[in-house]
């Protein structure tokens, strides 16, 4: 039979469910890592990080927009990649990050940083990561629907 | 009528006219991405070809008009759902002739009754919120998906939003937001090969049907009768999934194959036994009769036109065993008296077809399926990961599942039995009773309700 182009493409599943306590929400959007890491001391507080394609540029701050009192590698900055790590495999997240070398599943957090040498550190708050966060945390809270949903049959985990 | 092990070729053949709208569509896929802002002749040539194949039918005129108006730069939001509504109407058709070959193959009877549905007046704020979305439309099919950017994307969270408050809209809301997600997760292309691909000017053609015309609900009645579930699939971006059970309903004589839908707002961390614990807590009994293999008794349980049931777990009870080959014989080919609903007229889209079908004679080797009509491929890209390993699918002598459409025929296994000595103490699996019975090691949506309660009210 004559190949057709095909409608359903799987959605890339989740490799590991991440530590969602230490690391509430991970994301690849928009050309960075981003995420929110929660702080060991203040429950109201939590630490917001991202790491940018193709540069390697990061930041990590308090939802305040105070800078990390830690400078390079804190522990929020590489707990979040660790996390996107576990969350979309290590692969992926190298590939999204555009960082040179070989991709391979066993790569860590700290490696994945050192494949940017020239990395700078962002100054300033980091671009809408808290709201976005904040859009997450509607979704457990929204109300679904019971009639049937055909447009779903294009959204298959694998 | 011939005997359907000769007419096998209904499942590997493409039936009349097939492969045209297919060629159409690919023209039209290449103006999606390189963007209908800077089409090329080469691109305009096939935009035009697309016009010619719907000449004198009812949308002709108005394709000739959306065409015209592309030609001189005029990006109006008509001739935009005059090619979503052309796209729709080709894979409609597709659907139509593709049902009916299969049905030929499989000797079944179509029901040929189309749909009744109930309309509904479209509340105003609604209008505002998909006009909003329409407009977000346009503008990626006039800058094409191969130059999205952050910028073009973005702007549409605050619609999204809105539309995500609407249950009366969860159509729209849900695809829009797996769409939106899936193009923010695939940007910047950099230096990746990217190739354009059939998907996302299908999920745009239909995100801008269903948001110029919100899809009536089909017409109900009530059904009283026992249901014999023979599995359910999960389909799911990161923040919605829905849980489609199928069965068999029977009442007296009548076989009707029925689904009922689960779903459910939620985010990527929930999946697997995470998720199927907020289906439990919705309805235990339906959970139950999946993990444990038993059949159902509903009473006066809403029964929509197209076979979907709108579930209400009070009205149901747990019934004896399943049996399996008491399905078997209202689904396997030849099966000439069980209804098979017809969708909603809008709802024709080859990736929606999924025919139940009992194969009593079924055979797995290295990703093909033999069975008394054929030789078919596994729905890959339509089976969930894990709902099946290998070595189930080499054991099984017999399965119920679903005949897919995913530029061939393909088949999602839902139920495997192995059959005679080999069977051992558990010769039936059904796809999802494992994860569905899996105890969830953590609470990731507790754990997320805390968070957000603390931190969305502060804000608030
Ligand atoms: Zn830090």
């Amino acid at each position: 039979m004559t190949e057709l182009r095909q409608s359903v493409l799987k959605t890339p599943a989740p490799k590991k469910l991440r530590n969602v306590k230490e690391v509430p929400f991970v994301e690849l959007y928009g050309g960075r890592v981003q995420g929110v890491v929660r702080s060991g001391s203040d429950e109201d507080r939590v630490y917001v990080c991202f790491v940018e394609a193709g540069t390697g540029n990061h930041a990590c701050n308090t939802n305040n927009n105070r800078p990390c009192s830690q400078n390079y590698f804190c522990k929020h900055r590489l707990g979040m990649l660790s996390e996107a790590m576990e969350h979309y495999g290590a692969e992926r997240v190298a590939r999204y990050l555009n960082a040179p070398g070989e991709y391979t599943s066993e790569l860590s957090s700290s490696e994945l940083f050192a494949r940017f040498p020239n990395a700078q550190i962002f100054r300033g708050s980091a671009p809408n990561v808290f709201s976005r966060f904040l859009s997450y945390l509607r979704y457990v809270e929204l109300q679904a629907s019971l009639d049937p949903m055909p447009e779903m049959s294009w959204f298959i985990a694998g | 009528m011939k005997k359907t092990s000769e007419n096998s070729e209904g499942l590997t053949q493409l039936p009349a006219g097939v492969l045209e709208a297919e060629q159409a569509l690919d023209a039209l896929d290449e103006a999606f991405w390189v963007g209908f802002g800077r089409l090329g002749a080469e691109q305009l040539k096939g935009v035009e070809a697309l016009q010619q194949a719907f000449g004198a039918s009812a949308l002709g005129p108005r394709m000739a008009d959306a065409v015209a108006g592309i030609r001189r730069s005029e990006f109006a939001e008509t001739h935009f759902v005059t090619f979503a509504a052309g796209r729709t109407a080709l894979q409609g058709a597709e659907h139509d002739a593709l049902l009916a070959s299969a049905f030929e193959a499989l000797g079944w009877t179509a029901t040929e009754a189309s749909v009744e549905t109930n309309l509904q007046a479209t509340a105003s704020h609604h209008e505002v919120y998909l006009e909003a979305a329409r407009q977000w439309l346009l503008e990626l099919a006039i800058v094409g998906f191969f130059q999205l950017t952050p910028e073009v994307l973005l702007p549409f969270q605050a619609t999204l939003e809105k539309l995500q408050g609407e249950p009366k809209l969860a159509r729209q809301a849900a695809l829009l937001t797996g769409f939106y997600e899936e193009m923010l997760a695939a940007i910047p292309f950099g230096s990746k090969a990217t190739v354009q691909n059939r998907r996302w000017p299908d999920l745009w053609a239909r995100a801008m049907i269903i948001c110029t015309k919100v899809p009536p609900p089909a017409a109900v009645s009530a059904f009283t009768g026992q249901i014999h579930l023979f599995g359910v699939e999960v389909r799911e971006h990161g923040f919605y999934a829905s849980a489609v059970f199928h069965g068999i309903a029977l009442r007296g004589a009548e076989a009707i194959a029925v689904r009922v839908t689960l779903s459910t707002w939620k985010v990527d961390v929930v999946f697997g036994s995470e998720l199927w614990k907020l289906f439990a807590a919705r309805a235990p009994t339906l959970v139950k009769a999946l993990t444990d293999g038993l059949a159902l008794t509903v009473d006066a349980l809403p029964l929509a036109e197209t076979g979907d049931m709108a579930w209400d777990d009070a009205k149901a009870a747990l019934a004896g065993k399943l049996d399996l080959d008491a399905i078997g014989a209202h689904l396997a080919p030849g099966a000439q008296t069980t209804r098979r609903a017809p969708p909603l007229p809008l709802d024709r889209h080859p990736a929606f077809l999924a025919l139940p079908i009992y194969m009593g004679d079924f055979q797995y080797k290295d990703g093909q399926i033999s069975f008394g009509a054929g030789t078919i491929p596994l729905a890959e890209a339509q089976t969930p990961a894990g709902d099946f390993d290998v070595d189930l699918l080499v054991a099984a002598s017999a399965a119920v599942g679903l005949l897919r459409f995913n530029g061939g025929w393909a088949f999602q296994p839902l139920a495997l039995l192995k059959k005679g000595k080999s069977a051992g103490k558990k010769p039936l699996t059904l796809a999802g009773a494992a994860a569905a019975s899996a105890k969830s090691k953590v609470d990731a949506v507790g754990i997320l309700q805390a968070k957000a309660s603390r931190l969305l009210r502060r804000k608030a």
